[in-house]
């Protein structure tokens, strides 16, 4: 397993070190620019100002966004940190399955005294070991600046704690779909495409259903529903609401990757 | 008589609508070097990948030291030494790291290989370079090593040789021998027919992927026709023999191919004012030959 694990680790490092530096240091910033400047009552008379229609184009993302909790929540939720978690962990997936099978290399490991669902749980275990550290990694930005520049109290720890746990299992569902499709495919690369494709279609899909009304019933069967971190730290929502749905993916996926994979011709 | 480490029953594989293999039937005994041979595309490789479970036969059985490759793969390939054709590696793993990683994932405590290394030339040095960076003979080099290191009961080898130049070529050989003494069962697959030739006891032709030819080399050449060329003294047109078919003739130099028992066309012989006379054994290479021919002249 942890020769497996440093094997994993070498091959994504660079992209990996960078996440690792990116992610803290983006919730870093966002907690910093929200709190050194009085930027609140500026947006607040604008805001007042604007036609009904254009606060909704805006989105209640922006209005909770206000507060330090709604800061937190627009961190963890900004569009380039889900873009790079999704990035790394759909390429490692699909690297290590698809590719693999692509490369050869998944000749070389099924040589060895390996049961093929030992290959796909120790692939799932590593990336959700390094899903965890990254977004401890964010935790670690997002608590230091508001430490720095707020107060730092138990009750915000909790909330944030919760947000980035339902971000870990968001992440989980994403994975273990990268690695459902990985396991259906013979090239890395398809395999990731698709997977980002159909991650990206619910993103905008769950973007679109707050301007557009029509879309708005859609909401539930769109996997960002269970993940609003701004309403997570506003208590708008809870993790009850969230956790239940993505474990059940998490699930489906990671027993069609098993089923699928002991299956297949490689 | 010997146990069959190797037992392919009735196997049959498609691609699709493509029927890769077709009812192939074939066993290795312990303790054999079985030389499997067959042009590119015959069905070599996936043979080999479902003797470790990496393909599975839409038809048939394939069993390793007695057992469903199905159901008991991880207990077979503990015991099963593997080199595939196109010898693949981890590209950010060095030669050390890539054999740690093998022990590891065998549960056998790291040795450097040191025994292999002085057969193959290879150093520490060597072997310390990300295997990324190392050339197409050294990879197959540690491609053998590994298949090899952990003393397996079963060798199966696609292409051995392919990268690496005669001299380690015929490292290899030795080793083989050397892994032969022991016990260890050896199935491998070849272009090359002088190594088989040289170092098989038992050779299986696969063409269109099906089997065409099962047996011993001894048999195999005793099945094959041979080719008979004498000159004689003086000219006898309209010469014929026994068992033999006349290719061409010029009343003094005559090419016969000879099928069957040769002992009555001899004694015909005996009687001839022969000068010269040639009946050499069939090669390898007759045989194969013959074999892929026939199939495509059908």
């Amino acid at each position: 397993m942890l020769s497996y694990f440093k094997h994993i680790l070498k091959s994504h490092l660079g992209f990996l070190i960078f996440a690792m530096i990116f992610i803290p240091l983006i919730q870093f910033l966002i907690i910093e620019v929200f709190t050194g400047l009085e930027t609140k009552p500026f947006i607040d008379s604008v805001m007042k100002m604007l036609p009904p229609q254009i606060k909704m184009l805006v989105g209640d993302q922006f209005f909770s966004s206000l507060s330090i909790e709604g800061a937190v929540g627009f961190g963890l939720n900004h569009p380039v940190v889900l873009m790079i978690l999704i990035i790394l962990l759909t390429a490692i997936t699909s690297k290590h399955i698809a590719g693999a099978i692509e490369n050869g290399t998944m000749e070389l490991l099924l040589a060895l005294p390996l049961k093929r669902t030992t290959i796909v749980s120790r692939l799932w275990m590593i990336v959700a070991f390094i899903s965890s550290m990254l977004i401890l990694f964010a935790m670690a930005g997002l608590f230091i600046s508001v430490m720095l520049y707020d107060h730092l109290n138990i009750d915000f720890i909790e909330k944030t704690l919760k947000v980035g746990l339902n971000l870990w299992f968001l992440m989980m569902v994403f994975m273990s779909f990268s690695l459902m499709i990985s396991t259906f495919m013979k090239e890395s690369g398809r395999t990731a495409s698709i997977s980002s494709i159909v991650i990206l279609i619910f993103y905008f899909v769950d973007m679109l259903s707050g301007l557009w009304k029509p879309l708005e019933s859609f909401k539930p069967y769109n996997i960002f529903h269970y993940y609003q971190p701004q309403n997570l730290m506003t208590g708008q929502r809870s993790l009850d609401q969230n956790l239940p749905v993505l474990v059940i993916l998490i699930f489906i996926f990671s027993l069609v990757s098993h089923w699928q994979f002991q299956r297949r011709d490689i | 008589m010997s146990a069959n480490v190797i037992q392919i029953e009735q196997v049959t594989k498609y691609f699709g609508r493509f029927k890769a293999v077709s009812s192939v039937n074939f066993s290795v005994s312990e303790g054999e070097i079985f030389g499997f041979l067959g042009p590119n595309g015959a069905g070599k490789t996936t043979c080999i990948k479902m003797m470790l479970d990496l393909l599975r036969p839409d038809a048939g059985k394939v069993s390793v030291f007695g057992k469903e490759v199905r159901k008991h793969s991880v207990e077979i390939r503990n015991s099963t030494g593997f080199l595939s054709g196109n010898f693949t590696h981890f590209d950010n793993m060095t030669g050390i790291e890539f054999f740690k990683f093998v022990s590891s994932q065998r549960k056998i405590s790291y040795v450097f290989p040191k025994q292999l290394c002085e057969l193959f030339q290879l150093s520490f040095i060597d072997l310390n370079k990300k295997m990324k960076s190392m050339s197409r003979g050294m990879l197959q080099k540690v491609g053998i090593m590994q298949a090899v290191f952990h003393n397996p009961a079963l060798l199966i080898l696609d292409e051995p040789t392919s990268g690496l130049d005669p001299i380690m070529q015929d490292a290899f050989y030795s080793l083989i021998k050397e892994l032969h003494k022991k016990g260890t069962s050896i199935f491998f697959s070849s272009h090359n027919l002088s190594e088989v030739e040289m170092n098989c006891h038992h050779i299986a032709v696969i063409r269109d992927g099906m089997i065409v030819a099962n047996e011993t080399l001894e048999n195999l050449k005793k099945k094959m026709n041979r080719k008979l060329s004498f000159k004689l003294k003086k000219h006898l047109p309209g010469l014929t023999l026994t068992n033999a078919e006349l290719i061409s003739t010029d009343g003094l130099n005559y090419e016969f191919l000879i099928r069957g028992d040769v002992e009555s066309m001899l004694k015909e012989l005996n009687e001839l004012p022969i000068h010269d006379f040639s009946f050499p054994e069939p090669g390898l290479d007759d045989i194969f030959m013959n074999y892929y021919n026939s199939g495509l002249n059908k």
